[in-house]
């Protein structure tokens, strides 16, 4: 494995993640080959796998969330190249561990792998943390780029992966992988069901594998994003807790009632100054008393979706 | 003059608190205005 020393803090992943070993095609010279139609596409992706794997961490005693994701591109415009000589990875907020590789292959058959030292990290206009950017030098027209990592991501009990984009897709690969004592439920929109395998000894893995998938263009007065094939997973049971289902809409119900009924102290002096400056009436009719303080908070405050949720 | 910015949560948040501070049931609020959009 190839570790970007340069701009990552020294880590390795769990030797003992299922893909922990993963790595390309170390023999091929050539590119893969493409029709005269798929030559014709600015790009078109070959191959197209995600792996997510629910790791469980003996040591910290708790679940960590990988992915690995492999791609190769084959880039025929100079449009395709613009497109595909930057490879984008999330990272944690942490500096958190990515393990990667790339390497083109030109028309001509000669294979280059960008070495650890020539990956430049290109800084993202906002400035901000989140993701790397890494660039591939050399991409010419008709070159294949292709590369795979190992990173970490946000746990999260549940989740989705869009399967589909602007670019026409071959050989396209989901799996999810978890411990056997955790069943996770998929739920593919726009495509074919996954299917359950639990071959691999002490785990269970969703999987979705298509031959391709065809590209989604951009279309006026079309909501593209929800037309995206796309799979929504989560974690649906727990061994230890037996036949109850978790993260129910039940679930998710009550969560919201106890965020907008709680108060913290901080939200108790809050709402006492709103009130002090709103002096709404105290007495009289209760309907006149709810329109009275609805409109108050209506007519000072704007509604802003960026904004920070709390009462403070 | 709207003086404060606040999510769509924060309207509610805000507006659950300030029915709570003044002992107004928020589920008769609620009902209220059940009622008077079904009457509108």
């Amino acid at each position: 494995m190839l570790l970007i020393a340069a701009v990552a803090p020294a880590q390795t992943l769990p030797p003992d993640l299922v893909h922990a070993g993963y790595t390309w095609d170390a023999k091929r010279h050539q590119r893969l080959p493409i029709s005269a139609e798929e030559a014709a596409l600015p790009a078109i992706i070959l191959r197209d796998y995600t792996s997510l794997e629910y790791y469980f961490d003996r040591s910290r005693k708790d679940l960590r969330l990988f992915t690995t994701e492999h791609r190769i591109v084959r880039v025929n415009s100079s449009d395709g190249i613009e497109r595909f000589n930057k490879i984008v990875v999330s990272v944690l907020e942490s500096g958190a561990p990515v393990a990667i590789r790339a390497r083109t292959i030109s028309p001509r058959g000669e294979v280059h792998e960008v070495q650890a030292a020539d990956m430049k990290e290109l800084k993202d206009q906002q400035g901000g943390r989140g993701f790397r950017v890494f660039a591939v030098d050399g991409v010419e027209k008709g070159s294949e780029v292709e590369y795979y990592y190992t990173r970490e991501r946000p746990f999260n009990h549940f989740g989705s992966e869009i399967l589909q984009s602007e670019t026409a897709v071959r050989d396209v690969t989901f799996e999810l992988i978890s411990p056997e004592a955790l069943t996770f439920e998929a739920r593919v929109y726009h495509g074919p069901a996954v299917t359950v395998d639990t071959a691999l000894a002490g785990h269970r893995i969703l999987r979705i594998a298509l031959k391709t998938v065809p590209a989604l263009r951009e279309e006026a007065f079309a909501s593209v994003p929800a037309q995206r094939m796309r799979v929504e997973y989560k974690l649906a049971y727990i061994a230890s807790k037996g036949p109850a289902r978790q993260f129910t809409w039940a679930d998710a119900s009550q969560y919201v009632y106890r965020t907008m009924t709680a108060l913290s102290k901080d939200d108790v002096k809050a709402v006492a100054k709103v009130l002090a400056a709103a002096r709404l009436p105290t007495a009289g009719p209760l309907p006149k008393r709810i329109a009275a303080a609805e409109n108050y908070v209506k007519l000072n405050f704007n509604l802003e979706e960026g904004a920070y949720p709390n009462v403070q | 003059m709207a003086t404060h910015n606040a999510p769509e949560t924060g309207f509610s948040h805000l507006l659950a608190a300030i029915y709570r501070t003044l002992g107004i049931d928020f589920e008769l609020v609620v009902t209220l205005q059940q009622s008077s959009a079904g009457a509108g």
